[in-house]
């Protein structure tokens, strides 16, 4: 028997609406695997980065404290950081005085009261973009939405950032005496010295 | 679902670099504690050593110059006869025409020369006592030195765990020994120490010392020079001293105080016998000596919310009641997911846990010590039991100093070292070499 035109017709537009479905379905789950993969891979990506940069933290602080340079310092940074990465990296390396009860000790005291607290910056921001970047997420941080505000840009959000602080252990006072008890043992001899002016 | 269970792990494994971030600061931060404390360890003992080897100088220089003083005494005192012979000869009128009146002429020329040696003659006895009270004085300084020092240790040793990242230490050690012992026992521990009232934040400790702190010098007396006025020391029966000090030095003296003191009246009014005032001619004196043992340091990071409040959410943990933050700004407290029971609030939740990490440092070289070759292998002994580093000092006494007089070495360093225990034994704490 042959079927009504109109039969046949809604009969395949019924069959073509549940394909549809499935492959919306489908496509939104695959995209949220995608999505769960992408952030995947960004936070191996980041929490990689993060203890690579505490890692060159330490280094560099410990190189610091021994007496190395900071450009010296900076240049170590090619043992946690290869190839391209160490382009991405920004040192700094600050001396800091030691202190007691809040009061920086004074270096006329006790010489060389120094820490060196050393900082290591990895990543890209907004300004280091550029086409050629091998980094799928750095596009992210140039996305400005409409009417949304420039400090709420994604800027900095593949940076990450470590620090750690060394002493300055390459005085260890072998040559000197602290001025304080120079001071202090000179103040002594000349005052026994006056026996001799008795 | 996938997509959702995948969503959740990806949270947990921020949660996981959380943890291994944290490990890596708080290690970094005990690491940089232990060598800031062994660095000031070093300092103060080279302080002390450069204190001993000023006071061994010192005792020297004073040596030679009052031997030369007491041995001028014999000159003066034959200055002096001269020059009473010369008055004898010149009164006598019958010496006088003899020697050609040469006598008479003599005698303020013999006048001029004995009162310059008894001059020098008798700076040796405000000299003995000169060396007696500048030692004295030394050894006061250097006791000062080992008692206040351990406190720099400490002090600075904290700042540097700070500066690294740690959490006070107070939070933390009691923190991480409440988590690690309530999953063993069924009970619950206070999570942090009681906050001491009145204490200045900047004496917050964030590294706290599980070892000694001292410099574990003290002051001792030695059986050899320059410890005791003897070369030959206890083996030769002290001979050299005995000749010297209660022999010749006092005959000297005496001898000069006789015939200057004739003459002229140059002594001090007191203290002018030695022995009463200002201690025997030479000396028995004490130097400091000792080696610190190694230290062990603990630092770490307190435990933190989970990230993403993961925790909170009752079906991954149904012993867990949401955050405040969450009920705020979500409003879920009154979904089912959340578990807000009262009665379980005080549960332990899901958490990141806190950390803590050890380092041990030792200060390595020669110590401190002097000339003494009992006290050289008493200071090795020392050395060796304390010390836990590969480099102990004791071969590098032998070998530099042996029986060799001469100034020690000030070469103490500060070293990282593998962790071990108060008890001596190895840790397993993770120890990054440089």
């Amino acid at each position: 028997m042959k079927l009504p035109v109109i039969a046949n017709r809604s009969k395949g537009r019924r069959h073509r609406t549940l394909a549809g479905a499935i492959l919306a379905e489908g496509a939104i789950g695959l995209c949220l695997l995608v999505f769960v993969w992408i952030l995947f891979s960004y936070i191996s990506y980041m929490s990689n980065n993060r203890i690579r940069a505490n890692m060159s933290a330490r280094y560099s602080a410990w190189l610091s404290g021994n007496g190395v340079s900071s450009t010296t310092s900076a240049s170590t940074d090619q043992y946690a950081f290869l190839g391209d990465d160490q382009k991405m990296v920004t040192f700094k390396s600050t001396k800091n005085t030691l202190g007691f009860l809040g009061v920086s000790v004074p270096t006329m005291i006790v010489p060389n009261p120094y820490i060196y607290s050393n900082s290591v910056t990895f990543g890209t921001n907004s300004a280091d973009i550029n086409s050629d970047s091998p980094f799928p997420f750095n596009m992210l941080a140039l996305n400005k939405l409409p009417f949304m505000r420039v400090d709420l840009m994604m800027t900095n959000f593949t940076m990450v950032s470590a620090h750690c602080a060394w002493p300055d252990v390459s005085d260890t006072y072998n040559t000197y005496l602290p001025p304080a008890i120079s001071a202090v043992a000179a103040l002594e001899l000349a005052w026994e010295g006056g026996i001799f002016t008795q | 679902m996938m997509a959702f269970v995948m969503a959740i792990m990806v949270l947990y494994s921020l949660d996981t670099s959380q943890v291994i971030y944290n490990k890596i600061t708080s290690q970094n931060a005990a690491d940089s504690a232990a060598e800031t404390a062994s660095l000031w360890q070093a300092r103060g003992l080279n302080v002390i050593q450069q204190l001993n080897d000023f006071h061994y100088v010192f005792n020297e220089t004073l040596f030679g110059v009052e031997m030369g003083e007491l041995a001028t005494c014999l000159a003066a005192d034959a200055a002096v006869v001269k020059w009473a012979a010369d008055v004898a000869c010149c009164l006598s009128g019958v010496g006088a025409v003899l020697s050609g009146g040469s006598c008479c002429t003599a005698i303020p020329g013999d006048f001029k020369n004995a009162q310059s040696l008894c001059n020098i003659c008798k700076k040796a006895l405000p000299e003995n006592k000169y060396q007696v009270s500048t030692a004295k004085q030394i050894l006061n300084t250097q006791q000062l030195i080992s008692q206040f020092w351990p406190a720099l240790e400490v002090v600075f040793a904290s700042q540097a765990a700070q500066q690294s990242g740690a959490d006070p230490a107070l939070n933390v050690v009691p923190n991480w020994a409440g988590g690690a012992i309530a999953k063993i026992l069924p009970v619950s521990l206070p999570t942090s120490m009681p906050s001491l009232p009145n204490l200045p934040s900047a004496l917050t400790p964030y590294a706290l010392p599980l070892t000694s702190v001292s410099l574990n010098v003290e002051k001792k007396p030695g059986k050899y020079w320059p410890w005791r006025w003897s070369f030959l020391g206890p083996m030769g029966g002290y001979l050299d001293e005995i000749v010297l000090t209660d022999v010749v030095a006092p005959g000297d003296w005496i001898i000069g105080e006789a015939t200057c003191a004739t003459v002229f009246v140059f002594l001090s009014p007191q203290g002018d016998i030695p022995g009463s005032a200002g201690g025997p001619w030479g000396w028995k004196d004490s130097y400091y000596i000792g080696h610190p043992g190694y230290m062990t340091w603990v630092a770490g990071k307190t435990n933190e919310t989970e990230l993403a409040g993961l925790g909170k959410i009752s079906w991954l943990n149904p012993a867990s009641s949401p955050p405040a933050d969450v009920n705020y700004w979500l409003g879920q407290s009154n979904v089912k997911m959340f578990n807000a029971s009262a009665a379980i609030a005080s549960s332990p939740t899901m958490e990141i846990p806190a950390v803590i990490s050890l380092a041990s440092s030792q200060v390595e070289g020669t110590g401190v010590t002097a000339e003494d070759e009992s006290l050289l292998s008493e200071l090795g002994t020392m050395a060796t039991s304390l010390g836990k580093g590969s480099a102990g000092p004791l071969s590098t006494i032998q070998s530099v100093l042996g029986p060799l007089v001469g100034m020690v070495p000030i070469d103490s360093t500060p070293h990282l070292i593998q962790v071990y225990l108060p008890n001596g034994s190895p840790g397993t704490s993770m120890w990054i070499y440089h």
